[in-house]
């Protein structure tokens, strides 16, 4: 509930920062007009509030919470089927695959989209259809290795690092230039968000996080391992690589918008699991919540720093959340992992 | 298990040792003979033995010869096998202390560490020492590679600290140095950028005669105390209440360990650059093997490592003027054998 309230307080002072700054509770007059259906003439300065409201600040914000909380339930579902608690969204290679998607359009020029569209959306598809081939490969192997989670993360840290590799021999091979456009694009930014990236992302997510919630009291009897999952009716196997994939879909809705955001994912889950205990049926909804808030909350931090998109969001989100993991570890006693 | 099976495992587990280590030399000799210049395996041997007899060369030729095999190619190829055995051993400690199969030599921070120094010596010229170009920005690499260990160790100084949260601690520190990282390559202009980009993939390009002395030492401090502590990192690996009942303080053996490791790695990135993969994949090579006991599993992984550096090396050089990285043979080659090799792995090692 206070999470909710938070949130709209949030939203509303997200709007309100930037270039052109609005005020803040105007922001919500606004956002009401709109929803009642009160347009203004072409020209005048509401209408240009409006705009600016409507068109540019709150898909943004819908992104980052929807983009922020699909990334941390990811990190929390890793963390679990890996059992590891190193695990983050893109510990199958995800993002790796996702980079060298976009340094094969940007630099090859080759994308998946058959030339026909946009390059922004050639670039995009890519990013979206490499990020899954890890995943693919690994549920391919999956069947014929024996499928403990340290295997699996291998697999996919071994995965990770083969694309890395392509994507470096890429990067070696183009001008400085070039090599600034994928750069920001690994470290990931909110910048290019716009109604049309919201569709796919938000439906695959709120899916995911769903079913997330559905799994969770599976997800508590696969931590306790294998064999007792088995004698509880979970077939472990199976529930991993279900999960491996419903992750996959779910991060590469968010990284084909807005590149690799990191951190988040990795640390949402633990900050919730330092106050709340570690069972999933507070965990994952708790780590949606909180990750979609600290997203929201680091790129207000980001762009009321620098109105014009100079510092990435990634940057923020490691500056604030470093520290309050660090001081969270300090003062608590138990140990949750 | 029978004593007489014991035998053969343990047999078998030396052959593997010998075998690879005998390996890995014989490629790090071949691989003196192998670049762009002329200069064949044979007559490149002959150069060194001219050189430690102590005959001066003769004409330009001669001098050029025998600067190109003393100066360029015998250190890289020493300090490939140097580099490449005290990751390997890095690996195989750390996943054993962090008790995480996914750990590697960096794990506790000292890649972005490293690179964050490079990055202030790079955009801003600000070394700790303010001495020649390429040392300030070694001293640079090492200094700020230990600082997330020291902020592990200060945290595990107040309060018991596990496993877990060692490792979580370093990758938040992690996370800010990239992060400071991020925001100084920002205002750095594209030339630096690519520079610091080359650097953080790693190469054995650097490598100069003087850096040898600085890795011999780091691995062979390593080598010994982990082979001293073997037993005793057997004994942690089994967990926390095995290791009280056994008399071995979880808490310091496993700082102990940190350090020690941590700082032989620093000292090869410092010259290298961060090379990934190698540290990760050796010791998992090496458990498929000969199993997981410490006393084994450490000199195996020191050869595996410096066999999986210097053959890439080896195939980088070969391949030539195309300029790839050591760091991209390794896990363009390593990768999909590694992934084979979890194919073939029917029961799991951890």
């Amino acid at each position: 509930m206070s999470c909710l309230l938070l949130t709209f307080l949030f939203v509303g002072l997200y709007i309100s920062v930037g270039a052109t700054k609005i005020p803040f509770l105007t922001v919500y007059g606004f956002l009401v007009d709109h929803i009642l259906g009160v347009t203004y003439p072409i020209g005048t300065d509401e209408f240009l509030t409006d705009f600016v409201i409507w068109e540019v600040r709150l898909p943004r914000v819908i992104f980052a919470l929807i983009g922020g909380a699909g990334l941390a339930v990811g990190g929390a579902i890793m963390q679990n089927v890996m059992n590891n608690p190193l695990a983050d969204p893109y510990s199958t290679g995800i993002s790796s695959g996702a980079c060298f998607g976009v340094a094969v359009a940007m630099i090859l020029g080759i994308s998946v989209s058959l030339g026909s569209q946009t390059e922004n959306l050639g670039v995009m598809l890519n990013a979206f259809i490499f990020a899954l081939i890890p995943m693919m490969i690994i549920v391919t192997m999956a069947p014929k290795m024996n499928s403990s989670p340290a295997t699996l993360i291998l697999a996919g840290t071994a995965v990770a690092y083969i694309f890395n590799a392509l994507t470096t021999v890429l990067m070696m091979s183009t001008d400085a230039e070039t090599l600034a456009v994928v750069y920001q694009w690994q470290v990931g930014s909110l910048s290019e968000i716009t109604w049309q990236s919201l569709p796919l992302m938000a439906a695959v997510n709120m899916v995911g996080i769903v079913l997330a919630m559905l799994l969770s009291s599976r997800l508590n009897v696969l931590a306790l391992g294998d064999d007792s999952a088995k004698s509880l009716g979970l077939n472990a196997s199976n529930m991993r690589i279900v999960c491996l994939m419903v992750i996959s879909f779910m991060v590469a809705a968010v990284v084909c918008y807005a590149g690799i955001i990191s951190f988040i994912g990795l640390i949402s889950a633990h900050i919730v699991r330092t106050i709340l205990g570690s069972d999933n049926k507070f965990v994952i909804p708790a780590s949606a919540a909180f990750g979609g808030l600290f997203l929201v909350l680091a790129d207000l931090i980001a762009r009321y720093l620098s109105p014009q998109d100079a510092i990435p969001v990634g940057v923020v989100l490691s500056f604030i959340g470093a520290p309050v993991f660090l001081a969270l570890i300090v003062r608590e006693k138990r140990g949750v992992w | 298990m029978g004593k007489e099976e014991y035998r053969r495992v343990m047999t078998r587990n030396r052959v593997f040792i010998a075998v690879t280590a005998v390996l890995a030399a014989v490629i790090a000799v071949v691989s003196i003979g192998i670049s762009h210049y002329h200069i064949g395996l044979v007559e490149s041997l002959e150069v060194i033995v001219r050189h430690i007899q102590g005959v001066e060369p003769v004409g330009f030729e001669e001098e050029l010869a025998d600067f190109i095999v003393w100066e360029g190619r015998m250190p890289m190829a020493v300090a490939g096998v140097l580099v490449g055995a005290i990751l390997g051993v890095s690996g195989a400690v750390m996943q054993m202390v962090i008790r995480n199969p996914v750990a590697d030599p960096y794990t506790t921070g000292i890649s972005s560490g490293a690179l964050f120094g490079v990055t202030l010596f790079v955009v801003f010229d600000f070394g700790i020492v303010g001495l020649g170009s390429q040392f300030g920005q070694i001293v640079n690499a090492f200094v700020f590679s230990l600082i997330p260990l020291s902020v592990i160790v200060l945290f595990s100084m107040f309060r018991k600290v596990t496993p877990a949260l060692m490792a979580l601690i370093g990758i938040a520190v992690m996370y800010i140095f990239s992060a400071m990282t991020t925001l100084l390559k920002y205002t750095a202009n594209p030339d630096d950028v690519a520079a610091i980009y080359a650097w953080s993939v790693g190469t054995l390009g650097y490598v100069g005669p003087e850096c040898i002395p600085f890795l011999l030492v780091a691995i062979v401090a390593l080598m010994v105390s982990m082979t001293a502590l073997s037993g005793k990192l057997n004994v942690l690996s089994t967990g926390e209440n095995t290791c009280h009942s056994l008399g071995v303080n979880p808490v310091r053996m496993r700082i102990v360990c940190l350090v020690l490791v941590s700082v032989a790695t620093s000292i090869a990135v410092c010259f290298t650059g961060t090379l990934g993969f190698i540290g990760l994949v050796a010791p998992h090579i090496c458990r498929r093997f000969i199993g997981s006991n410490a006393r084994y599993l450490i000199p195996a992984s020191a050869a595996v490592g410096a066999l999986i550096l210097i053959a890439a090396e080896c195939l980088a050089r070969s391949v030539g003027s195309f300029g790839v990285s050591v760091g991209v043979i390794t896990a363009l080659i390593g990768g999909p054998l590694f992934l084979l090799l979890l194919l073939g792995q029917r029961k799991s090692s951890w």
